[in-house]
């Protein structure tokens, strides 16, 4: 019975690729930008010693609050949607879906888990590469995946720039501005950083590079290009405008791009910037932390401990989501220790020192690559 | 109201009360002795030849004063501070209190300011150790059988015991025995309750109605710490002038039954104005708060009332809270109801008649009301001469309350109750006629239309009411009034007018004295000043438009003073002594009230 | 979006009736912007700079008028500040104040003495008690009793004054550290202060608007042990302190917003009337406390911070630094504070008993007229000054001998400081505005009074 859904879902690939979009977004992804509202605020209240959200409930279930996030829904659904006079109505309305829309897009390149072999789910599989069907755990797999990351990446800053633009407010526009040439400074950091990356590993597509980086955690991305990382995350985190980058935002100056919106709008650009959060995760994840890799399992299990097929892969997208959620928390501890940067400072940083420091990888990782292949 | 620490504020507040107290000058011709007179709390206008001067060191500075002076007098005038309980300018001395001992070089013992008169070349101090300490003992003496009544004391506020407590002794109380209780609420008369307790014995009272009213009612019985004000055997405290013991007691051991226990003194605000009560014009502050008013006491004025009023004028406030018209009505006469309305509307429907009768030449009263002020009724005789131009046969009439013989005294009290009547005289001018003719003519059938500045008649509620049908034979009949009657019941429009201490305006009494009223309150509803409804009228009747007395009070006044200076010269016709008395007059300052906490202690 | 609107008469004026830069620059709109011009040498040596940064510039720019307040995050409804920017660079500026105006000198002429100190609360509300001390001080000092004041009120005006100026200190660092958008430092701070305004609750009854201090003393006396909570308090506020610091001082980022912006010379500072923590960060020692003593200041050991170029940073340092020594006084403080009474035993300034206020006569009235009309001051005029939060804070009185002010002005530092924020924006970008004008820490309830 399970083989037969499964073999069904191998033949048709785009019923399966459209379960796993809506598992993925519908299952992991909005459930964890909610969370991670909660979370923020959560975590933010524990380092500033307050208690944070801990009311809400529904009856006795209290969870430390979680419900939150539920409530907070709930009010903006229900909120007032005020457009204010002489804004562009159709850009208006437009700029939220702008913002969320690519985000949730690239999801479909990262790989959430290894593929899956119809037919052995329950036994050992120790070459994956013999199974007559696979489910790959990716919804899109194609060849220039980071490509396509990078290509939707770029189409976010529209959001923002035309909510800026559209809400006829001269402090809404300065923040469109800043967010426009901050996130396209620092698209050009990412996409240099990663280029060591793709040298190393051979693939623009996501999941080969995960299966070349392997269980030995030795030849993760994170030791393989320590200073790539550094600079991706930093640059990422710029890319989603959060502190130290939340300059479009700037509370205390500007107010940011999204003065103008209110109930569910606001809302809208508010789970964007998580779920931003969370897609950032997953790429660093995918190219530098070895993605749904555990270390030291193999697909027949760890060394000659074997485990049915079903449990590795199972345990291996649990890891990829905890090595996700631990970068999201890692970014909120930054977010909540670090100032903001002046923009001058912002493009200094961006141009001046992490754009040749990224060039400086990319050189040294080629000539690396060049040394071992043999200068061939 | 002598006012001890030279503050600026005080100081202002008090010369402002009394600047506007005295008419701004008097009249220069008749009557002689309103001219001679100065103005009141200064010295007399005409210096006294320079030996009768003598020389005094006070305090260490020269001072010159006539010989003779009271030395009390001499150092309130010098702005050196005395205390005392027992003197009062209008009063004699008799340094019962001990307050104001002071230190005369050569004398062995301390003597009392209030009693001494000064000579030449006398050395007093008044502010050594020496007299500082007497000054607190004898306050301590005052205070140890003096009952912890301030906070239901009415006088509390404007107490001079506080007062001088405050400025001079603020020790704590030495004394552990048992204070002396004596009766509370002594019923003294119809408007006096006497706390013995309080009372510091300073016989202020006594005094008042020994020398200001003339009856010995008030005396002191018992000695040492059990004397007690008391009435003398046989009588009661119910003469004509009682509530002014109220006024001079320094503590509240006596209080008006009319005030008590209704507003904090600190609480009300003060406006100085004239009593509308009879046609002496006593000076008067108008004490309220909340918009209205709650009690009058007198103004110091030396030409008119020194410092005392009647106990009839104080109660006349109560007319301005009650019976009033408060909204205008008209449709009214021949015993059908009126419909109240706007008094736009009322104005508007006035106005039209008006004119209509005017050129169709129909006789017309006009009643120049004797209660009303003198702007209004100067207005009403511009009018007048309009009405004459278009045709209108105008027949005037002075009217006012009926006068009561019986309460007439050499005092203050007159017999004529109306405030204005000298001035509604001089603007009905020489043809007019008196109340008894009006009621004639009406009667005659004479009249086509009347208008009334004032719905007053000499007659009782009754005889009115009876009397009231005469009028319904009239076309139009205008009649501006401050409070219902059965003859404003009768009128086609009824038009509410403001009462005498929610206008600005003058009287003038029987003296001739031009003094003004300031306004106090708020007017009722829709209540106007005569005035500006005699304006409103005239405007809308195209009688009058854009003329001087109709901009404002004051305005107005000052016309009045130029065309009555104008057009009759000074003279003996009685009309001309009437004017001679608008001659000099001048408006004054404006006044805005002043909160009693700023203004100390009174009494 | 268009930001102008083109009127027929070719005069560009820009959206909601603001003035256009030329109009700003030629100072020709009366009424919004007639303050005087920014001295040409300055504007040209300024744009030599710039220029010279950003001289490939090749697209003419045009400059945009914006309003920042009142209604803003940072500026919430105390100051207006028009300014006229070329991107995020501040072209011209003019900071308006007045929003919170509250006419404390009018009320307090309406008060008696006593009760314009619940007004002095709301001048400088983060540290009430010092205007407090302030105003007691400028009353005792025209009745001619500051010598005669208990020792014992004197040092616990001391007491309640240091702790008045750590929240202060700590409120305007916290607030600066939020403005760069660093807003744990500034709930830790917070949480600080949160401690000595419990401390203060307990010994005022009040939290934030105090009242405490009275004219010859102040109101009550120090609760039991409050000593010992205050020693502890401060203990572990030490820590908390040493954690801000090191979360923000040695931060690359916070270093980078705060050095060298809106820098002014110590000339400039005079010049402008500067005083208080302000002026000690362009180096000049004046400290009230230190340089006029009062109360009993001349007793303790401290020392005056001073900054080296008056910047944001040296202004934020010299706050730090201050909280220390205010440490070092309190400590000394509480060591030396000595027994006894803690209001002047004089009736005519203050209240007597209750129980004999309820007893006698004597005291009945003494509560009753200082109740009623106020303590009676001597006719004068006096002009006192004491170290506020954010300088020297003056209170000119003049009394005409009744219980109420005749006038009384305050001198408030914030006001003055206030008046240079243009100068000091000038040139810097949008994103310096806030963290200036936290440093200047104006005070809206002072500033405006």
């Amino acid at each position: 019975m399970t083989d037969s859904i499964l073999m069904f879902l191998a033949e048709h690939t785009a019923v399966a690729a459209l379960l796993k979009l809506v598992l993925l977004v519908l299952g992991f992804v909005m459930p964890l930008a909610s969370l991670s509202t909660w979370a923020e605020r959560r975590q933010s209240a524990m380092m500033q010693d307050r208690l944070g959200p801990n009311r809400a409930n529904i009856g006795p279930v209290k969870l430390w609050g979680i419900l939150h996030f539920v409530a907070d829904a709930i009010k903006m659904m229900f909120k007032e949607d005020v457009v204010p006079a002489k804004v562009d109505r159709f850009l208006f309305a437009l700029a939220p879906v702008m913002a969320i829309a690519p985000v949730l897009i690239t999801f479909a390149v990262v790989p959430f888990g290894p593929d899956l072999c119809v037919g052995q789910v329950l036994s050992v599989v120790t070459d994956p590469t013999t199974c007559k069907a696979t489910i790959p755990l990716q919804v899109a797999r194609m060849d220039v995946g980071m490509l396509f990351y990078f290509a939707l990446a770029s189409l976010a800053v529209y959001g923002t720039t035309l909510a800026g633009w559209a809400s006829y407010n001269k402090w809404s526009l300065l923040g469109g501005l800043r967010a426009s040439s901050q996130m396209m400074s620092y698209e050009v950091c990412m996409g240099l950083s990663l280029m060591g990356a793709f040298l190393v590993y051979g693939s623009l597509e996501p999941n080969a590079i995960v299966t070349a980086q392997g269980s030995n955690i030795l030849n993760w991305g994170i030791f393989t290009q320590p200073l790539a990382f550094v600079l991706f995350f930093t640059a990422a985190i710029a890319e989603t405008k959060r502190a130290p980058f939340d300059l479009p935002e700037g509370e205390p100056e500007l107010i940011g791009y999204f003065v103008e919106y209110s109930g569910m709008r606001f809302g809208i650009f508010f789970l964007a910037e998580f779920i931003e959060t969370i897609f950032l995760a997953a790429i660093v994840t995918t190219v530098f932390l070895g993605g749904w890799q555990v270390p030291g399992l193999d697909s027949s299990g760890f060394g000659s401990f074997h485990l049915p097929h079903l449990a590795v892969v199972l345990l291996q997208v649990v890891v990829w989501s905890l090595k996700i959620l631990l970068l999201c928390w890692l970014q909120l501890l930054i977010r909540w220790t670090l100032p903001r940067f002046r923009p001058d400072q912002l493009m200094r940083l961006g141009w001046k020192q992490l754009l040749p420091l990224s060039l400086l990888n990319i050189i040294i990782t080629a000539a690396v690559v060049l040394w071992r292949s043999g200068g061939k | 109201m002598a006012e001890t620490p030279p503050s600026p504020i005080k100081s202002s507040i008090a010369a402002a009360l009394r600047e506007t107290a005295t008419p701004p000058s008097p009249p220069p011709a008749a009557p002689p002795a309103a001219a001679s007179a100065a103005p009141a709390g200064s010295a007399p206008s005409s210096a006294p030849p320079p030996s009768e001067l003598v020389t005094i060191k006070l305090d260490g500075r020269d001072v010159q004063a006539k010989k003779g002076a009271n030395l009390l007098e001499v150092c309130l005038a010098n702005g050196v501070d005395v205390s005392y309980f027992c003197y009062h300018p209008g009063l004699s001395s008799p340094a019962v209190c001990r307050q104001c001992l002071v230190e005369v070089v050569g004398q062995p013992k301390l003597v009392p300011a209030c009693f001494t008169p000064i000579a030449d070349k006398m050395e007093v101090n008044t502010a050594t150790p020496r007299v500082l300490s007497i000054r607190r003992q004898i306050l301590e003496f005052t205070l140890v059988n003096h009952p912890v009544d301030c906070p239901i004391c009415d006088k509390a506020g404007e107490c001079t015991l506080q007062k001088q407590y405050q400025d001079w002794d603020h020790e704590g109380s030495r004394s552990s025995i048992p204070k002396v209780h004596k009766p509370k609420m002594q019923d003294l008369g119809p408007h006096i309750v006497l706390d013995a307790e309080r009372c510091i014995l300073c016989t202020r009272c006594i005094r008042v109605c020994d020398e200001v009213a003339g009856e010995k009612q008030l005396t002191m019985a018992w000695r040492g710490d059990r004397e007690q004000l008391t009435v003398a055997p046989g009588h009661k405290l119910d003469n004509p002038y009682s509530i002014n013991t109220v006024d001079v007691c320094p503590v509240g051991a006596l209080t008006s039954k009319d005030f008590r226990f209704t507003m904090r003194a600190w609480e009300l605000f003060t406006t100085p104005s004239v009593c509308p009560g009879c046609a002496t014009g006593c000076n008067v502050e108008v004490h309220h708060a909340q918009g209205e008013i709650w009690r009058l006491v007198p103004r110091e004025n030396l030409q008119v009332n020194k410092y005392w009023m009647c106990d009839e004028g104080r109660f006349t406030y109560k007319d301005v809270r009650h019976k009033r018209l408060t909204s205008a009505r008209i449709g009214g006469g021949r015993g059908q109801p009126a419909q109240i309305t706007s008094l736009d509307k009322a104005v508007t429907f006035a106005a039209e008649r008006l004119e209509k009768l005017a050129s169709s030449g129909a006789s017309i009263g006009l009643v120049y009301s004797a209660q009303t002020t003198n702007e209004a009724l100067f207005a009403l005789s511009q009018v007048a001469q309009k009405l004459i131009a278009r045709g209108a046969n105008i027949r005037s009439y002075v009217t006012g309350t009926a006068s009561k013989p019986e309460r007439a005294d050499k005092i203050l009290r007159s017999a004529d109750t109306n405030p204005n009547t000298a001035g509604a005289t001089l603007f009905a001018g020489a043809g007019a006629s008196d109340a008894g003719a009006l009621l004639a003519d009406l009667k005659a059938g004479k009249l086509k239309g009347l208008w009334m500045v004032g719905a007053d008649l000499p007659l009782a509620e009754q005889a009115l009411a009876d009397t009231a049908p005469i009028v319904d034979g009239l076309e139009l009949f205008i009649c501006q009034a401050v409070s219902d009657s059965a003859l404003l019941r009768r009128a086609h429009v009824q038009l509410p007018a403001a009462a005498w201490a929610e206008v600005d305006g003058s009287f003038t009494n029987n003296k001739n004295l031009v003094q003004r009223l300031r306004k106090s309150v708020a007017p009722q509803g829709d209540a106007r000043s005569h005035l500006e409804l005699i304006s409103q009228i005239a405007k809308k009747a195209n009688l009058a438009s854009g003329e001087k007395w109709q901009v404002s009070a004051r305005q107005a006044f000052l016309q009045m003073v130029s065309v009555v200076s104008s057009s009759l010269p000074v003279g003996a016709d009685p009309a001309q002594v009437v004017a001679a008395g608008f001659a000099s007059a001048e408006w004054g300052k404006e006044f805005l009230p002043v909160q009693l906490r700023f203004a100390n202690s009174r009494g | 979006m268009s930001t102008t609107t083109q009127s027929k008469t070719g005069m560009k004026k820009l959206a909601f009736g603001m003035p256009t830069p030329d109009e700003i620059a030629s100072g020709g709109v009366h009424g919004l912007s007639t303050r005087p011009k920014v001295p040409p040498d300055l504007m040209s040596k300024l744009n030599a700079a710039e220029l010279e940064e950003v001289e490939d510039i090749e697209l003419p720019t045009e400059p945009m008028t914006i309003n920042m307040g009142p209604s803003h995050p940072a500026t919430h409804g105390t100051v207006r500040i028009v300014l006229t920017i070329d991107g995020e660079t501040v072209r011209d500026s003019d900071v308006q104040v007045g929003y919170l105006h509250r006419c404390f000198e009018k009320e307090a002429e309406h008060a008696t003495y006593t009760q314009v100190f619940p007004y002095t609360d709301r001048l400088n509300y983060v540290s009430p008690l010092l205007n407090n001390v302030g105003f007691a001080l400028a009353v005792e000092k025209l009745i001619g009793i500051v010598d005669r004041l208990p020792e014992r009120a004197q040092y616990i005006r001391v007491i309640v004054g240091e702790i008045s100026r750590i929240t202060d200190h700590l409120t305007c660092l916290g607030a600066s550290a939020m403005e760069v958008g660093g807003f744990t430092p500034f709930l830790w701070m917070i949480k600080v202060r949160e401690w000595l305004w419990e401390l203060l609750e307990e010994l005022t009854g009040a939290r934030l608007t105090h009242s405490y201090v009275r004219i010859g003393g102040v109101s009550q006396d120090l609760p039991e042990h409050f000593i010992d909570k205050l020693r502890a308090t401060l203990h572990k506020s030490t820590s908390v302190l040493t954690e801000c610091e090191s979360l923000l001082v040695k931060n690359r980022i916070f270093r980078d917003r705060m050095d060298g912006v809106a820098a002014i010379s110590a000339e400039d500072a005079i010049g402008l009337g500067w005083t208080g923590p302000c002026l000690r960060s362009t180096g000049v020692p004046y400290d009230v406390r230190k340089d006029h003593p009062y109360l009993v200041y001349d007793r303790f050991e401290f020392d005056v911070p001073v900054g080296s170029v008056g910047d944001n940073y040296d202004r934020f340092a010299v706050r730090l630094e201050e909280i220390r020594q205010s440490m070092r006084i309190l400590d000394q403080a509480m060591t030396q504070i000595p027994a006894g009474p803690v209001l002047l035993d004089d009736p005519r300034v203050a209240m007597p008993a209750k129980n004999a206020v309820y007893n006698t006569i004597e005291s009945m009235i003494g509560h009753f007229k200082l109740i009623i009309d106020g303590i009676k001051v001597p006719a004068g005029e006096v002009y006192s000054y004491t170290e506020g939060g954010n300088g020297e804070l003056g209170f000119y009185i003049v009394s005409d001998g009744t219980g109420r002010p005749y006038r009384c002005h305050v001198r408030s530092p914030s006001f003055i400081a206030t008046q240079s924020m243009s100068k000091l924006i000038l040139g810097a970008g949008i994103a310096d505005i806030i963290p200036t004008f936290g440093m200047i820490n104006m005070i809206g309830g002072e500033c405006d009074r």
